[in-house]
């Protein structure tokens, strides 16, 4: 190896990493639902009978908390929306049946076409989730 | 200034531009908090009719006339996004409406139309300068008002 190998080295490894913002912003709504290269994603099931009533809920539950929709595709059960205001922050909310009576929710998170780690945004989504779906009956005094 | 020294101070440069793009998203941008009620309401008009298909497409027809364009669809959830985009300076900008129809009322005879308007704008070098909601009732009150008129006599194609 010659002297300016290294020098090399680094180049292509910083090109790379500073073109690795417009390849993530430009896939990251194709690789929401892939499995091996995706942001981590939080999952939970449901109970929940109705697969085209738990999508229709999870669209509410993101209108709910500040998302607009950018697209929905009901037959593979998957919505992406981003915040309206200030923040470029994106959810990817895919709902399918696991079984007769069950949903699963699975969610990423990207910020600015960059995968977060961070659970917050997904938790509180499927918490607000979980109430929109089995809401506290009313009762009456 | 020599080949090598130049081809560092690239390197360098490149790699800051890498990291500044996996910083970590501010705090706040990750607490999620529901929007208030008013602004749901605003955001929400129940119509009379169990015919989602004639009310999405009064929607489109009311979105076209304003110079929307079509961005996604899917009749199954009753959902449209579309937008309208256009300049400012040297800045390229959005109006984005998004809606969702479901299905209302004891037994489904009603329909819920909930509508979002965003505007957004990017710089000459694309990167993101204004994301914020439509605030302004009017727009909402307005929108829902001419999708009640197409509804009742619609516009011909």
């Amino acid at each position: 190896m010659n002297a300016r190998s290294p020098l090399r080295a680094l180049c292509v490894l910083a090109l790379f990493a500073g073109g690795a913002r417009a390849d993530s912003t430009a896939s990251a709504v194709a690789s929401a639902a892939a499995t091996e290269t995706a942001p981590p994603a939080h999952s939970r099931d449901f109970p929940a009978p109705d697969l085209a009533h738990a999508q229709r809920v999870a669209i509410a539950t993101l209108q709910d908390l500040g998302f607009a929709l950018e697209s929905a595709d009901a037959e593979r059960g998957l919505l992406i929306a981003s915040l309206l205001d200030t923040h470029p922050l994106r959810l990817a909310v895919s709902i399918t049946a696991k079984d007769e009576s069950t949903i699963n929710a699975t969610i990423t998170a990207d910020y600015a076409g960059s995968p977060i780690a961070d659970p917050n945004p997904a938790t509180t989504f499927l918490d607000a989730y979980a109430a929109a779906l089995n809401p506290l009956p009313e009762i009456d005094f | 200034m020599p080949r090598s020294r130049l081809l560092a101070l690239c390197s360098l440069t490149a790699l800051a531009l890498g990291c500044a793009a996996s910083a970590p998203p501010p705090p706040e941008a990750l607490a999620l908090a529901p929007i208030s009620q008013d602004e749901r309401a605003q955001q929400t008009r129940v119509y009379q009719t169990e015919d989602r298909g004639a009310l999405l497409g009064a929607c489109i027809a009311v979105l076209r006339r304003h110079g929307f364009a079509a961005e996604d669809q899917d009749s199954t959830l009753g959902v449209i996004v579309a937008a309208k985009d256009g300049t400012s300076g040297d800045e390229r900008t959005r109006l984005r409406a998004s809606i969702a129809a479901a299905p209302a009322g004891e037994f489904g005879m009603e329909t819920t139309l909930r509508l979002t308007f965003q505007r957004l704008a990017w710089n000459a070098r694309g990167r993101e300068t204004l994301r914020e909601r439509v605030r302004e009732p009017a727009e909402y009150a307005g929108f829902f008002d001419e999708v009640s008129r197409e509804l009742a006599s619609p516009s011909p194609e």
